[in-house]
């Protein structure tokens, strides 16, 4: 695998089996990731789509999933646009208890060269990864990544 | 977040970050390369920022890769900016970056 292209890390003082029951939630639309709802069973091999207001923001396939500790999907930007043409890339998660704080680190790998992705996922990642910290620590997420406005 | 104001209140660290920001994934002698300090100060400042959890790390083969991890700083952002203001903080900031280029 080729070196990732960013790694994000964030400790969360919640038990790892909150944090990843949050990250594999399928159930309710993420109050900590612009109100998108993550389609998928988390099984390897299984499709897995983000959600927003019925279309399909993100798509990808779970290609290892060990709870509460890895799961690593592909990632590819919901078309059509020039996001959707550069691809698939690889998103993984991995969870470790430390001190009674869970460690959450997000690697993301498989950009195309001047990826027009890989700058939107800089921004994006750090604030859904602060938000998530959050709602598991205080039960709110963070006011950026509310869903957007209905217009 | 107390460390993190702590690592980011020196030039040299700040430096560090500013050339992870435009090479992420360096190796400490790809970092002291770039920079006018020694492998030791280096080192130790890296350690400071890591600590902070502003850089993580890969490890390849023998060779550690450092990361700028901005979550920390989105956290500060996110305390004291709301939801409707970054807007017009994005475009004061890209104001001045215009002005002071011209």
């Amino acid at each position: 695998m080729s070196d990732p292209a960013f790694i994000y890390t964030i400790y969360i003082r919640a038990p790892i089996d909150k944090v990843w029951a949050a990250i594999t939630d399928n159930k309710t639309h993420r109050s900590w990731w612009w109100g998108t709802h993550h389609d998928s069973d988390f099984k390897p091999g299984s499709k897995l789509t983000y959600l927003r207001n019925g279309e399909a923001d993100v798509e990808g396939e779970i290609l290892e999933a060990d709870p509460p500790n890895r799961l690593v999907h592909t990632f590819r930007v919901g078309g059509p646009g020039p996001q959707h043409d550069e691809g698939y890339t690889n998103v993984e998660y991995t969870l470790e208890l430390t001190d009674g704080v869970t460690k959450l680190t997000v690697t993301h790998t498989g950009f195309v060269a001047n990826s027009k992705l890989r700058v939107g996922i800089s921004n994006g990642w750090p604030a859904i990864l602060s938000s998530l910290k959050s709602v598991l620590e205080t039960g709110d997420p963070l006011a950026s990544t509310q869903p957007d406005e209905k217009k | 977040m107390d460390q993190v104001f702590k690592a980011l209140a020196d030039d040299s660290r700040r430096a560090l970050l500013d050339s992870l920001m435009a090479q992420n994934g360096q190796t400490l002698l790809e970092l002291c390369a770039g920079l006018d300090m020694s492998r030791q100060a280096v080192s130790k400042h890296l350690a400071i920022l890591e600590d902070a959890n502003l850089i993580a790390t890969h490890k390849r083969g023998r060779e550690k890769l450092h990361y700028l991890n901005p979550v920390p700083i989105a956290e500060i952002a996110d305390r004291w900016i709301r939801k409707f203001e970054r807007g017009k903080a994005d475009a004061l900031i890209d104001l001045k970056k215009q002005l002071e280029s011209d």
